[in-house]
């Protein structure tokens, strides 16, 4: 029998498959880092101290090494894909990816060795890369307003603002190790984290879960306008903890935290509502990470205000950020992803067998659950270590992380084992046979 | 009247424009599901019709509610129930065009979401699949690209898919029921 199908306008909108693969690839990597530089920085991360050093290389091993090729790759490919729009040539997605990659290992490195050079010309790399995704993404993200998430347009707009206010600091930061220029490093390092995490990658993940969650729960999208008031209150509240922080106004700083939670909140309860009304009979073992992480954001938006409400001491700060980027963020990517990546696969399989792999089956299910109950684990132990300042039960956790992040990796490597498998057993596509496309 | 029957139920009641009875649309070989909704589509504002089943009919209510129709279930007896679909005067008849299409040929039912925007298309595509009798057992689905996201659920509700062929336009799935 024929079996045949073209992929139905659908080739245009997959980029080459080096370009998801390198950058989901980094990102997979990066997590393994992420994790065991934090065990490094044990010590520090328990006193809560800033500067160069591994604390500093774990947290932007998460944020440029981890979210950033994630969100660039699913910017690239997947929203070409949810919103039938063509994607971006693959020699931009390549450029894309070394620049982001480049600057990331050149920064996350520079801050691990304290090696200023490095970290300054890991950001100039990255600014470069930056500039070219932006630009992708905001024609992507206009573009698919026709989709139904024109919120999602909103919120990368607000994202870009906090997150070019946020890299503005950022330079002024890395230019001061050598010449300093600001009376207050803590203060503006403290503004440029509030402003890039809970600002920045906030938003993107508020406005880029209103289509991937629906999309893999096969529901309906929030309805248009309704995730406006959790976009302006998130803005808001990061503009109100920058503003506070760079100026020293503690009470500013507070209102802040408390417009996030209520962001995060209203966030919360619209793509729950959305999932209420999915189609897809069971949610997979994602949404369990999925809703871990929104629990880990309204926890670490929680202890952020105990520390400047002065209910909880201020070398907690170290908790903060390791709840948000190693438990938030890294729990919602990897819930993302573990769906995204064999989705990607079974897109290309369309694009090039006879047959179409199912996603549910281009992936070994084993390295996921242990990659969730280490995940979990290592996001606990990591906080009760820094809680009780128990610098080996922070490094069990990092290592505990470490571990599912390799679990991830053979879960990653599984889809492609499985994807080329499927590609031998059903061989290439043949030619179509036809069908009446229209009513007689 | 029935407690909380809407006042629209009484006149479709009077003066309905057609009367079906699900028994006799299965027994002359008809697709109850498109029979229906093209039933429901031809009323005009206002206008409503009557449906009488075995069997509250409620995937088919679930999907002419959200293409705007008005439905109300009355159970008179052991399995004979009384559905009333009525288009509300207020909608216009452009307004409940997005919906998925239906259509018969040599080929069989067709049911095409392709005009819908995502990702309405994997979504009407199962709402009207859930909303299929037993008797419909195999479906031509047209929808935009490739359903990748679609396939598991499918099986999940025990359809089998083949893809036949693809168009410029879009994708079509064979879809027929399991045996199994």
């Amino acid at each position: 029998m024929a079996i045949n199908l073209p992929l139905g306008g659908a080739a245009q909108r997959l980029l080459h498959p080096i370009v998801p693969g390198a950058l989901f690839g980094f990102a997979v990597l990066a997590h393994v880092a992420a994790w065991l530089l934090l065990g490094w920085a044990a010590p520090e991360v328990i006193a809560g101290q800033g500067g160069p050093g591994p604390a500093l290389a774990a947290v932007h091993a998460v944020a440029v090494g981890v979210l950033l090729p994630t969100v660039a790759a699913a910017v690239m490919q997947i929203l070409p894909v949810a919103t039938l729009q063509g994607a971006p040539p693959a020699w931009i997605g390549l450029i894309v990816f070394a620049a982001l990659a480049g600057g990331a290992v050149l920064l996350i490195g520079g801050f691990a060795v304290v090696t200023l050079p490095m970290v300054q010309g890991g950001a100039l790399v990255m600014a470069a890369g930056l500039g070219l995704f932006l630009v992708v993404a905001v024609r992507l993200t206009w573009g698919a307003r026709r989709a139904g998430p024109g919120d999602t347009v909103k919120a990368v707009g607000g994202a870009l603002v906090l997150l070019t206010l946020a890299v503005g600091l950022a330079v002024v930061l890395a230019t001061g190790y050598a010449h300093p220029i600001l009376p207050d490093r803590a203060a503006a390092a403290g503004a440029h984290a509030a402003g890039a995490l809970f600002g920045g990658i906030g938003l993107l993940v508020m406005g880029f879960s209103g289509i991937l969650l629906p999309m893999l729960a096969v529901a309906e999208p929030p309805p248009h306008g309704s995730a406006r008031p959790a976009i302006a209150t998130a803005l808001l509240g990061a503009l109100l903890a920058m503003g506070g922080s760079l100026f020293g106004l503690p009470v500013l700083v507070g209102a802040g935290i408390v417009a996030g939670l209520i962001a995060a909140g209203l966030h919360i309860w619209l793509m729950q509502r959305a999932l209420a009304k999915r189609m897809r009979r069971r949610l997979g073992r994602e949404f369990h990470l999925i809703r871990l992480s929104w629990g880990l954001l309204v926890l670490a938006l929680l202890t952020a205000l105990g520390i400047v409400a002065g209910v909880l001491p201020d070398r907690l700060e170290g908790l903060v950020v390791v709840l948000a980027l190693h438990g938030w963020v890294l729990s919602l990517l990897t819930g993302v992803l573990q769906r995204i990546l064999p989705f990607l696969a079974s897109m290309h399989t369309v694009r090039a067998c006879a047959k179409a792999a199912v996603v549910t089956r281009l992936g070994w299910a084993p390295p996921l659950t242990v990659h969730a109950v280490c995940h979990a684990g290592a996001v606990a132990l990591v906080a009760a270590g820094i809680v009780v300042e128990i610098p080996l039960l922070v490094r069990g956790g990092a290592i505990l992380g470490a571990v599912g992040a390799v679990a991830f990796i053979v879960f990653a490597v599984s889809v492609v084992a499985l994807t080329l498998r499927h590609a031998r057993a059903v061989g290439p596509k043949s030619s179509p046979v036809s069908v009446s496309v229209g009513e007689s | 009247m029935s407690e909380g029957q809407p006042s629209w139920v009484a006149a479709v009641d009077a003066a309905p424009v057609v009367e079906h009875r699900l028994a006799d649309i299965v027994s002359g070989g008809g697709s109850p599901f498109v029979v229906l909704t093209e039933s429901a589509e031809a009323l005009a504002a206002g206008e409503g019709l009557v449906l009488i089943a075995p069997f509250h009919p409620q995937p088919l209510c679930r999907t002419l509610n959200d293409r705007g129709f008005e439905t109300w279930a009355e159970q008179l007896g052991e399995a004979l129930w009384r559905v009333r679909i009525r288009r509300p005067p207020a909608v216009a008849d452009g307004a409940l065009s997005s919906g998925p299409r239906f259509w018969f040929d040599a080929q069989g039912l067709h049911l095409d979401v392709r005009a819908l925007p995502p990702p309405s298309p994997m979504i009407e595509a199962l709402r009207v699949l859930d909303g299929l009798s037993g008797g419909e057992d195999s479906v031509l689905l047209h929808t935009p690209q490739f359903p990748v996201h679609l396939l598991p659920e499918l099986e999940d509700r025990g359809w089998a898919w083949e893809d036949v062929t693809g168009t410029s336009e879009g994708a079509v799935l064979r879809l027929s029921r399991d045996a199994a």
